[in-house]
């Protein structure tokens, strides 16, 4: 059932951040169909190495759509064509032989290059460092079913904690905002009777937080929406503000 | 300080992306009373001038009016401006080589564009219409009933082709600039309730809806609907 | 050394309340001049290190990944176990005790599996209150279901991503105390080495991934929660970068190993589909809930499976287990498939799968149940093969999963080298010989909670604070012995990549010490890989980058795993019985089940570390005075 592919890669090749980049041009034949994109790429360096050549750095773990380490700019679109994918589940049936495919890093600001296709995403840690929790010491629990949570709360707050923290948002965005990440923790404790002793004082501290990494300030564009490998919703943005509104009172 | 730290929920980016939609709603309140305003002209040069007169007999409003919407329009450009900087900061120094976007609309990408069209637009306008600088002779016209002859100053100013098409290009921008900034507006005032997709389809209707009607008027005049 | 496994007087259901209330604690005022370090930040370490510094510890943690939060335990779908009874079936403790304890085929420690049980009680309180969004129902109470061939419905979800929403939870506490300086992380970092001072451990040294600079660091214990060695077999269920390096030269710096021959093979993941291929997906066992495992009856049929007649298949395990069926245990499921395979009936063009068939399901609840069952289990599927399940039975076949065996530990936790704790998947924990699906969330988890924070202390009393070792020639040393062990890889300028070397390894491990295991070839295996090792160390090829290389990091994790796997094949060879996941061919009883061998082996296997670099066995006697060892019979 698998297809060989013959394609053209042009890749985002970078040494370091202060060191200059550029696309080197890759030809790859016979790529069976049923490997995934990482898997393609595991290949061409598996190929490199043979020639001595330095192996291109990609980033991924899991492999299975949940770690969210995986994260690549695909003919322009942040984790490739398959809408709801991250690059890790994008397999190479989504390509025509003798496509040619750019390849190139999540690139932000707040995201500086660490190598090739390898960028620094701890800026999104810090956020949560600054309030994305609920402030619970272990061992201070009431009994689990002592606070009610209704079925669609539940089901609201899981929507926004499915997020996987990849990043493509950011990558996406035109302005490099990093609200669809935020919205989704804050949407996610806001939905919750746990999360709310902290509603306000999380809301702002996560904010402020996202400014100071550099990140652009949300327009409502959705192409964050689009990209999001866990398909969260532009309306956790809305609760984001919303949020930040009610903090001033 | 006090105050300061009551205000720093605004020092954000969110914050201050209140500070526009907040002073944006209050303009797109205003293009809506100028345009029902506007469409006076329609009914004739009696009604029309009557209007006009009847705006400026009550000078202290008329101030408060122009005095909240000079501060809202200074705030919005001024803000504006400084976030579409930071926004662009933040996307860093190397562009995408390919950009496919999947949903963000033409309007989205082009807001502060529109903006300043209209910016440009309005310093026309006011010389135009306002100040009657650009035809002075216009400007001081007077009806029968002696008031100042605005629905002249209008269908004259009209007779221009190019001023025509000057008006019909702001008001491509407005139409551009609002049908993304009303729903826009929605979410960053936190209305996830409405729902997105309401918000959004209400946004290009109502923009849409001004866009025809502001622009009936310099074609009617073009088309020989409204005489001088 | 004589081992002592420290397990407190009295009745099992007062041990840990004993323990408790007896052992020795740190002074508050003291707490922070301890420093602990942490590595790994999973379920177990995220936990550990969250809930020492809560304490007061000064805590470094250390982790692969670029964020804590992708740790493998990420990937975990199914759901956690705790007795809480909520569905009122007849759970209790005691139950949720017995079956882990006849689940893992009375392989493990009863003391330890009773402290599991219990404390799964306030793991699930504590989760919901970090604000886990786990399932419930329309009352707005937590939802269970049951799983992995339970009798009750125990089991706490978060739709399929049970282990992102736990683990986010624990990353959540690990985060607030690093934004309130409590807890210093380092990411980016791989252990290479463990510091041991005068018998202690004291430190690690690790290198950075991002940099390549090695560096030592010292504390007054050292905590290893650094998960399973699963890619052992190369293809498995796990993340890439899991690995046994770290536990590894534990034990090469004194740690004893324990049962590393139990392995898991996980009955439902996607087949291999060829060459090229990196990883296996795990379907979540809940499949089999409503899915159907059937081959054909007859050997070689080619057709497509929606033109078999039911006559014509043989749904194995509802043929052979007719009480459990298709949701019989992992180990039992995963050989059974194997067997029908092996018979030449296996499905797709490997010939190495079995048809999960949902077509009665969609029959008799309709598309959409199905859908909001599985829907997104059934879209990851199609991306993967290609296929809809809706329309094609699924075709599975079993993984290397899960790794029950690991460094031995006391009752505390405590390794054989004093001041080395070892929580998670890392430790041989309680899991005996066969872990029962959503037990390893819970055991992580209570190891990190609850566990380690109690006893570390009954260790640290009598260690002065203000004792440092920073410039002991040993943190030198070992910080020495790391960066040759580095340039000794980087210098074999061999031809073939770490990961061609990595593939061969995973061929043997799973011909010759997967689901079914043979004295004979256990033995090609052994020689198979001192062979493997030594081609390793000729032919091997890593680029000279200073710097980020991570086919550096491939290579030492490859060079640990070669080692490591003989001790692996080693313990299959002398445990000369089958029990759990580990099942000798030789040892069966006539309908083809696993025969326990309770007289010669009810017991843990440590191997030691000698300095000819051979592994010396040693047991740990199991007492069984509770739970009473019957035949696992799941018919
Ligand atoms: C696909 C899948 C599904 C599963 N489903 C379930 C389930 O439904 N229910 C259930 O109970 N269990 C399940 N399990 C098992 C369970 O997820 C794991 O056993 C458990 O999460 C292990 O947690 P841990 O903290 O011990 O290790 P991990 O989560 O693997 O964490 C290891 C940590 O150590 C770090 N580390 C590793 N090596 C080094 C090193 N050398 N130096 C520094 N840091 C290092 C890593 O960066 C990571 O932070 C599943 C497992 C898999 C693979
Ligand atoms: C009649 C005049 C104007 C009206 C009615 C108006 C209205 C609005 C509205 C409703 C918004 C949405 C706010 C939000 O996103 O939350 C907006 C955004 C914006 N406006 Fe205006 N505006 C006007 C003039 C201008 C001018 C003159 C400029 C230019 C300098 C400008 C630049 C912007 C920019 C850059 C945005 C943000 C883009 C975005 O949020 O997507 N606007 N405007
Ligand atoms: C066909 C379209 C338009 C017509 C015919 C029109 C007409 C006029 C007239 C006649 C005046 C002068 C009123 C007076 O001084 O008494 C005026 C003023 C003004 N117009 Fe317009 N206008 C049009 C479009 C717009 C648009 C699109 C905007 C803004 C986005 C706008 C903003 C203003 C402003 C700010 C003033 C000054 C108001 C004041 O003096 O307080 N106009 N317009
Ligand atoms: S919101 Fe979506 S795109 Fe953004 S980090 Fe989370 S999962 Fe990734
Ligand atoms: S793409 Fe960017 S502009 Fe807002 S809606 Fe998403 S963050
Ligand atoms: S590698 Fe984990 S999400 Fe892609």
């Amino acid at each position: 059932m698998s297809v060989p592919l013959s394609l053209t890669l042009k890749i985002w090749r970078q040494p370091s951040s202060e060191q200059p980049g550029g696309f080197v041009t890759y030809e790859m034949k016979g790529i069976s169909s049923a490997l995934s994109f990482l898997e393609m790429l595991d290949t061409l360096n598996e190929q490199l190495l043979a020639k001595g050549e330095d192996p291109i750095a990609f980033e991924s773990d899991c492999r299975e759509g949940i770690c969210g380490a995986c994260g690549l700019v695909i003919n322009g679109v942040a984790h490739g064509p398959w809408p709801g994918c991250t690059t890790c589940q994008l397999h190479m049936r989504a390509f025509r032989s003798g496509e040619t495919i750019f390849v190139e890093p999540f690139r932000a600001r707040g995201f500086p290059v660490v190598k090739d296709l390898v960028v620094d995403r701890s800026a999104l840690d810090r956020t949560v460092q600054q309030g994305g929790y609920v402030s619970v010491n272990t061992g201070s629990a009431p009994p689990a079913n002592a606070v009610c949570v209704s079925k669609q709360q539940a089901e609201q707050a899981f929507d926004a904690a499915a997020c996987i923290g990849c990043g493509a948002c950011v990558a996406a965005c035109k302005n490099a905002s990093a609200m669809l990440f935020v919205g989704a923790k804050v949407t996610h404790l806001a939905s919750l009777p746990q999360g709310h002793p902290e509603r306000k004082t999380r809301v702002r501290a996560m904010l402020v937080q996202a400014d100071k990494e550099g990140f652009g300030a949300c327009t409502n564009t959705r192409e964050c929406q689009a990209v999001c490998p866990k398909r969260i919703d532009v309306s956790v943005i809305a609760r984001l503000n919303g949020e930040a509104l009610k903090s001033i009172k | 300080m006090q105050v300061f730290r009551l205000f720093r929920p605004l020092a954000t980016s969110v914050g201050q992306k209140c500070v526009m939609a907040a002073s944006g709603l209050l303009l797109v309140l205003f293009v809506l009373g100028h345009l029902a305003g506007n469409l006076g002209v329609f009914s004739g040069r009696d009604v029309f001038n009557g209007y006009a007169a009847l705006l400026h007999s009550v000078p202290k409003l008329l101030w408060v009016v122009r005095i909240t919407l000079v501060v809202a329009f200074v705030l919005h450009v001024v803000v504006s401006i400084r976030l579409s900087i930071q926004n662009r900061k933040a996307r860093g120094g190397q562009a995408y080589a390919r950009r496919a976007w999947q949903t963000t609309s033409l309007a989205s990408r082009t807001m502060l564009w529109a903006g300043l069209v209209l910016l440009a637009f309005l310093v026309f306008h006011l010389c135009h219409l306002t100040w009657g600088w650009v035809y002075p002779e216009h400007a001081r016209l007077i009806d029968a009933e002696g008031r100042p002859d605005v629905y002249a100053q209008v269908v004259l100013g009209f007779q221009n082709v190019w001023v025509v098409v000057f008006y019909m290009l702001a008001q491509v921008a407005l139409f551009m600039h609002l049908s993304h900034g009303f729903s826009s507006a929605g979410h960053t005032l936190g209305l996830n309730s409405v729902g997105s997709r309401v918000l959004r389809v209400g946004g290009v209707v109502l923009s849409g809806g001004i866009f025809a009607l502001y622009t009936s008027i310099p074609l009617a005049v073009q088309l020989g609907v409204l005489l001088p | 050394m004589k081992l002592n496994a420290k397990i407190p007087p009295g009745p099992l259901k007062d041990k840990w309340d004993h323990y408790c209330a007896n052992t020795r604690l740190v002074s508050p005022k003291n707490k922070q001049k301890y420093r602990v370090l942490v590595v790994g930040s999973g379920l177990a370490g995220a936990s550990a290190a969250a809930s020492l510094a809560e304490l007061g510890f000064a805590v470094s943690c250390f982790c692969l990944q670029d964020s804590p939060r992708r740790a493998h335990s990420i990937a975990a779908q199914g759901g956690i176990n705790a007795a809480k009874n909520y569905c009122n079936d007849g759970d209790n403790v005691y139950r949720l005790f017995y079956d882990t304890i006849k689940g893992g085929d009375f392989r493990s420690r009863e003391a330890n599996v009773y402290r599991l049980a219990q404390l799964s009680l306030p793991i699930i309180d504590h989760c919901v209150a970090q604000g886990i969004p786990f399932a419930r129902d329309y009352g707005g109470m937590l939802d269970n279901r049951s799983f992995g061939g339970a009798l009750v419905s125990r089991t706490f979800y978060a739709r399929g991503q049970t282990g992102q929403q736990l683990l986010l939870g624990a990353y959540g506490a690990l985060s607030r105390q690093i934004g309130q300086g409590r807890v210093d992380m380092y990411t980016n970092c791989e252990m290479q080495d463990l510091i041991v001072v005068d018998g202690q451990a004291r430190g690690i040294v690790v290198r950075n991934l991002l940099t390549g600079d090695v560096d030592a660091h010292t504390g007054h214990a050292v905590v290893l929660a650094t998960g399973g060695y699963a890619p052992v077999f190369y293809l498995s269920t796990n993340g890439l970068g899991c690995n046994v390096t770290a536990s590894y030269r534990a034990y090469q710096r004194g740690a004893d190993f324990a049962n590393p021959c139990f392995t898991q093979i996980h009955p439902t993941c996607i087949p291999v589909s060829g060459e090229g291929q990196s990883k296996l997906t795990l379907m979540s066992e809940s499949l089999r809930n409503d899915g159907r495992v059937w081959v054909p009856k007859e050997k070689g049929v080619t057709r497509q499976p929606g033109s078999i007649p039911q006559g014509e298949r043989d749904y194995y395990l509802e043929r052979r287990y007719p009480r459990y069926g298709n949701l019989a245990p992992r180990d039992i499921a995963s050989r059974a498939a194997k067997q029908v395979c092996d018979e030449g009936r296996g499905v797709g063009d490997s010939g190495r799968g079995v048809y999960l068939d949902f077509a009665d399901a969609i029959a008799s609840f309709g598309r959409k149940t199905i859908s909001s069952r599985y829907g997104n289990l059934f879209e990851m599927y199609e991306r993967i093969t290609g296929e809809d399940p809706y329309h094609t039975p699924m075709r599975i076949y079993p993984a290397a999963h899960y790794t029950m065996g690991g460094l031995w530990v006391d009752y505390e936790l405590m390794s054989t080298v004093p001041g080395l704790f070892v929580l998670g998947e890392a430790n041989f924990s309680d899991h005996g010989a066969n872990r029962l699906g959503a037990s390893a969330l819970m055991q992580a988890l209570s190891d990190g909670y609850f566990v380690l924070p109690a006893t570390i202390g009954n260790y640290l009393t009598d260690l002065p604070a203000d004792d440092n070792v920073q410039d002991a020639p040993q943190v030198k040393q070992t910080r020495q012995d790391v960066c040759e062990r580095l340039q000794w890889i980087s210098q074999v300028g061999g031809k073939r990549s770490p990961t061609w070397f990595h593939k061969k390894l995973g061929e043997i491990m799973w011909n010759f010490c997967g689901m079914s295991r043979q004295e004979k070839g256990l033995k090609q295996a052994l020689s198979d890989l001192s062979a493997l090792q030594e081609e390793f160390w000729k032919d091997v090829y890593v680029p000279h980058e200073t710097g980020f290389n991570p086919t550096l990091d491939k290579a030492c994790r490859v060079a640990d795993f070669l080692q490591f796997a003989q001790i692996i094949c080693l313990d299959a060879l002398h445990r000369e019985e089958s029990c759990g996941a580990h099942f000798r061919s030789e040892f069966q009883t006539e309908q083809g089940e696993a025969a326990r061998q309770d007289a010669a082996f009810s017991h843990v296997a440590l191997w030691r570390f000698q300095q000819d670099q051979t592994a010396k066995r040693y047991t740990e006697e199991l007492v069984f005075e509770e739970a009473q060892p019957t035949e696992r019979s799941y018919k």
